[in-house]
């Protein structure tokens, strides 16, 4: 092969290309791979470009190799558009296509344009990945040429002339203004096709990039002939076989040598008719296998058959007939399956690629969305987790200390509504006490009135003996007034301090004074409750006892208490049998070493002695429910042995009756 | 005309004794003192219908005038002595006790001397 292309090259072609494929090969299996490896490829692809698609293919593909070994992502998608060119020359759009959509996907991301410049030639400064895009671009447009859709065409050669110009890279601005004159051609828009192929010419001869001057030629023949200037449209097509032969552009020669040859056919000249089928037939084999709609050896073999029938020449017509025939079938066989499998690719295939790239970023999405959301789903569970344990524990902390709150309040409002219960009590009780005094202060202050006239008319009368004896009275009186004026000032001091709530101070206290008070206290009480109760009351003091430092009132809550509970029983059991029964309380004080003690008995039923354990737990009573409120003997006991540092202890037979007794320490 | 006094109040016998002290004086009446139903019992068994009147008090720690009331009225039968009641202000229950126990009169504390003056005389 590669003797065949030198033999054509130097029979055919005044070679431009400075540098020998031959030496460029050595030296390309000679270099590692690398940015000058790379440039080696490069040059000797764009010696084979347009002469040779098998060498081309190969070299383009080795392109690919060195690009992705070095990471050079952009060398890799410029060669993929290479590849997928001489796959399109060579019949195989669906492949090309797939090169072209793998270099959409490098060119476009821009990510991948951090690398060296390995595509251009090195004057270029511009963005090297938008000059693979346009390339890319153009590439498609060309697919859409090969498979005849103007659409396609003009949109994408629009695109690479829109990126070159961007970037100003001459070459690809050319060729793609080359490409949209012959697509706005196809869809017989002449004028814009005109206007596109002479900004194509312009841009050529200006950047000195003559390669496809042959072929801007050949489409403004192109253009000329469909307006029906024949004359005009012959001129461009030599001029497009001179130019192509002299840039080395077998394919623009090709389609410039059938342009010459349907012309001459059609005028009849059998001679240069022939000429140009065996030129345009000769170039075709140069190029390899061609199956693209212009340029292939199935029109090459007709010309020849055309030429040689045009000439009479029989025999050889026929021949060139089957070959045409076979070859051109052959080709529109090779041609429907490659169409066939590029609309199934450029469907079908398009989509799946699209699709499955769509669907591994997806499907990465989803794996990291659901990995995300497992993740915060777990950390929320967590979260929810400690939080409600963390909320649970508070919110029962809160509740218990709350309930110990509650407990506190609901405490010290029952030891106020317990001494406000034993006031109640107290209330009748007081009223009569305090009554007493106060009739008497008034009797004694009225009859002193009466006695002060009886003075007078005894001071009247001279009556001096009689005058003192009153005034011995008055004096009597007022001392009596005094008295009881006193005694229910007590009275009043007493219950105040018994309501009064809390931190009394330790005073010297007559115990058998305070027992007296109490016990005539609880007594009046309980009368005023029910008339029909009565007891005897023994009251027996001991006259020794000196004053105790206590605090009054709650000892005296204490004996008031006592006493309340010793009345209770005796009444209880004088309920039970009435009849020879005598109810007796008795208060007695003693003094003992280094303490007194006060105690109450009673001649009740006494305590049962499962009952006895609990009677000096807080709440427990054995009053039907609200008489008591179970807090009596429970209070007692704290201020007996809290309050004071003494003892308050039980003694009971059942049926025969309960003592309790106080024990309180003396400091001596 | 003999009067028993009964009350636990000891002040009781000095107000009387000041109140009717032209009365004693002129011998119009007579006042004996007892400080408990007790007492009172055993002054009438001591004195025997002595007394033409008793007055007592009913709130006395033992043996209250409820029961003295009756004591009497059973045991006093001829000729029964006037028994006069002391009962507390607005006091409904004993005062209805009393009346049932055959309580002749009633006098409401404090005592209005004078009122019970008038109804001496009358009786």
């Amino acid at each position: 092969m590669k003797a065949r292309i030198s033999i054509l090259l130097v029979l055919l072609l005044p070679l431009v290309a400075a540098a020998q494929p031959d030496s460029l090969e050595r030296q390309f299996r000679s270099t590692p791979d690398g940015a000058a490896r790379y440039l080696l490829v490069r040059n000797i692809y764009n010696y084979y470009e347009e002469t040779n698609r098998d060498s081309a293919l190969y070299y383009a593909e080795q392109g690919i190799q060195i690009a992705r070994k070095t990471g050079n992502k952009l060398a890799e998608g410029y060669s993929l558009v290479n590849k997928a060119y001489q796959l399109i020359g060579l019949g195989r759009p669906g492949d090309g296509l797939q090169c072209i959509l793998k270099a959409f996907e490098i060119a476009e991301d821009p990510k991948n344009g951090n690398v060296p410049n390995w595509v251009t030639a090195l004057h270029f400064t511009g963005d090297t990945r938008l000059l693979v895009l346009a390339y890319a671009h153009h590439m498609y447009g060309l697919l859409a040429v090969n498979i005849e859709d103007p659409e396609q065409q003009i949109y994408h050669f629009r695109e690479a002339l829109r990126i070159g110009t961007q970037i100003d890279y001459k070459p690809r601005m050319m060729l793609a203004a080359m490409n949209l004159g012959r697509g706005f051609l196809s869809v017989r828009q002449t004028d814009s096709a005109l206007y596109y192929e002479h900004l194509a010419e312009r841009i050529a001869v200006e950047s000195n990039f003559m390669k496809y001057l042959g072929m801007v030629q050949l489409h403004l023949g192109d253009v000329y002939q469909s307006t029906g200037k024949t004359a005009l449209a012959n001129e461009y097509y030599y001029k497009g076989v001179r130019l192509s032969v002299n840039y080395s552009n077998l394919t623009a020669l090709s389609r410039n040598y059938l342009r010459l040859f349907r012309y001459h056919l059609a005028a009849g000249k059998k001679d240069s008719a022939y000429y140009y089928a065996k030129k345009d037939i000769e170039t075709i084999h140069a190029l390899g296998k061609v199956f693209g709609p212009e340029t292939n050896l199935g029109i090459g073999y007709e010309m020849l058959y055309r030429s040689y029938l045009l000439n009479k020449q029989t025999d050889s017509a026929f021949k060139y007939l089957q070959l045409a025939l076979t070859t051109k079938d052959s080709l529109s066989k090779v041609r429907i399956k490659a169409l066939s499998e590029f609309q199934n690719l450029s469907s079908a295939e398009q989509m799946r690629l699209h699709n499955l790239e769509k669907e591994r970023i997806v499907y990465q999405n989803k794996v990291r969305i659901y990995v995300l959301a497992a993740s915060i789903a777990v950390l929320l569970l967590l979260g929810l987790v400690f939080y409600r344990t963390n909320r649970q524990k508070t919110k029962a902390r809160r509740q218990i200390e709350q309930a110990y709150h509650e407990l506190k309040a609901t405490q010290s409002q029952l030891v106020q509504a317990e001494k406000m219960a034993s006031l109640g009590e107290l209330t009748a009780g007081i009223a009569h006490e305090i009554q007493n005094p106060l009739n008497f202060v008034n009797n004694f202050s009225e009859v002193s009135k009466e006695l002060i006239d009886e003075l007078n008319t005894a001071l009247d009368k001279a009556d001096a003996h009689e005058a003192k004896s009153i005034g011995g009275d008055l004096k009597q009186n007022l001392d009596k007034i005094l008295h009881h004026g006193k005694r229910a000032d007590g009275i009043v001091k007493g219950m105040l301090q018994h309501s009064r709530s809390g931190s009394g101070q330790k005073e010297l206290t007559d115990i058998n004074a305070l027992a007296d008070e109490y016990v005539r206290l609880a007594y009046h009480g309980l009368r005023a409750k029910d008339k029909s109760f009565n007891a005897k009351i023994e009251i027996a003091t001991d006259p020794a006892l000196e004053p105790v430092n206590v605090v009054t009132q709650d000892i005296g809550r204490v004996i008031l208490n006592l006493i309340n509970n010793a009345f209770y029983a005796v009444h209880e059991k004088q309920k039970l049998q009435p009849k020879g029964y005598e109810p007796t309380v008795t208060v007695s004080t003693k003094k003992l070493p280094g303490k007194v003690e006060i105690a109450v008995s009673d001649n009740g039923n006494g305590i049962p002695a499962t009952v006895v354990k609990k009677i000096f737990n807080p709440f427990f009573t054995t009053k039907p429910s609200g008489e008591g409120t179970g807090l009596g003997l429970s209070l007692s006991y704290d201020i007996v042995t809290k309050g004071h540092g003494g003892e308050l202890r039980v003694e009971t037979v059942e049926g025969e009756g309960t003592v309790f007794t106080v024990g309180l320490p003396v400091k001596s | 005309m003999k009067i028993l006094v009964v009350d636990d109040e000891q002040d009781i016998k000095a107000l009387f004794e000041q109140r009717f002290r032209r009365e004693i004086r002129e011998g119009i009446v007579d006042f004996a003192f007892a400080f408990s139903g007790e007492q009172a019992l055993d002054y009438l068994k001591k004195n025997n219908h002595e007394a033409v009147l008793i007055l007592s008090d009913i709130n006395m720690p033992g043996m209250s005038g409820l029961e003295l009331l009756k004591s009497i009225k059973t045991e006093y039968h001829t000729p029964p002595p006037v028994v006069m009641m002391i009962t507390a202000y607005g006091d409904e229950e004993n005062y209805r006790q009393a009346m049932q126990l055959g309580a002749d009169d009633f006098l409401t504390k404090p005592v209005d001397f004078a009122i019970l003056k008038t109804k001496l005389k009358i009786h």
